[in-house]
């Protein structure tokens, strides 16, 4: 076997061997398991915090004994170092909220310019004044969401330790005054 | 005949004296399915199950229904000398015995050598009345 047969013959072998290891294989997961690829704020986390506090909240006096008070939610704050949603986590503690058959949302801040929209479209010349939303028709909300989410990082050259704390608060839209409140704790360690 | 009506009258007063006493169940036997288990121990294998071979066992389990909301707290023992890292979750149930959707995320517990946890719940909502825990290592 000459040179260039052996080199030509090794050459075709290692492409055989890069495109059979590039071939990787896709299946569907549990979007409820357990993730735990890095130490990052992840699905887990964002599961674990709404769950914690729809729950708690639906064992607020003020959500038991109020007949499907209204919410509005706004921000919760992330002061931690990376990038998390938050709105991820408080639209889910919404859809568990709302399945409870509990609490009831008003539009908030985020939303209140699709609201408007929406209703100035429906007073144009093209709807039927009949069927068209009023203005001035909109509820607002007995209470507010708001919240805010921090880290404490630390390591050194073997371990990373991440200890996260969601704080959300419930608030009297009239009185000021604070009607529940609750925190979850979460701690990732990566050695 | 007047001794007919007082002996009737005497085996009704006796028999809601003794339901006064009685009183609400305790928190240990107030979980769904508690009265046709008949005991924590039977309860435990209706209402828990393992998969694959966690080295966890059931102490006891609590119950109370508060406003419709269902209060759960439950036991757990570490039966391994070592940390034993577990995943939990609920499911629950209707009346009918429909499941209730959406289904639970898992949730990860670190249990320490030979610790004994509360693990607590709520259920979701008033048609949640009933539950299963599913526990795996």
């Amino acid at each position: 076997m000459t040179i260039g047969r052996l080199l030509a013959t090794v050459l075709v072998v290692a492409i055989a061997a890069s495109a059979t290891g590039c071939s990787k294989q896709v299946r569907y997961g549990d979007s409820g398991a357990v993730e735990t690829v890095n130490t990052a704020f992840g699905s887990t986390d964002l599961q674990q915090i709404a769950e914690t506090m729809a729950r708690s909240l639906l064992q607020a006096p003020v959500i038991i004994n109020g007949n499907q008070p209204i919410v509005t939610v706004q921000e919760v704050k992330n002061k931690t170092s990376e990038y998390i949603d938050t709105r991820a986590i408080t639209d889910s503690i919404r859809s568990q909220l709302s399945r409870s058959g509990r609490v009831r949302f008003a539009v908030d801040e985020a939303d209140m310019q699709k609201q408007i929209s929406e209703l100035q479209r429906q007073q144009s010349e093209y709807y039927k004044k009949d069927q068209a939303a009023e203005v001035g028709q909109l509820v607002g909300a007995g209470y507010r969401l708001d919240g805010n989410i921090v880290s404490i990082v630390k390591e050194n050259k073997k371990v990373k330790d991440v200890y996260y704390k969601f704080s959300l608060q419930l608030w009297n839209v009239q009185n000021g005054l604070l009607e529940w409140a609750d925190e979850k704790e979460i701690r990732k360690t990566e050695s | 005949m007047k001794i007919a009506a007082i002996l009737a009258a005497t085996a009704l007063a006796v028999g809601v004296a003794a339901c006064e006493s009685r009183g609400p169940l305790p928190p240990s036997e107030s979980c769904p399915g508690f009265q046709e288990a008949g005991s924590t121990g039977r309860l435990v294998k209706a209402k828990v199950q393992f998969l694959g071979d966690p080295d966890v066992g059931i102490v006891e389990m609590r119950c109370l229904t508060s406003e419709g909301i269902l209060r759960i707290d439950i036991d757990l023992e570490n039966e391994k000398a070592r940390n034993q890292p577990v995943e939990y979750r609920f499911v629950w149930f209707e009346a009918s015995g429909m499941s209730v959707s959406p289904e639970e995320a898992w949730k990860p517990l670190m249990l320490y050598p030979d610790e004994r946890r509360t693990i607590r719940t709520v259920s979701p909502s008033v048609n949640a009345q009933d539950f299963k825990l599913l526990i795996k290592e």
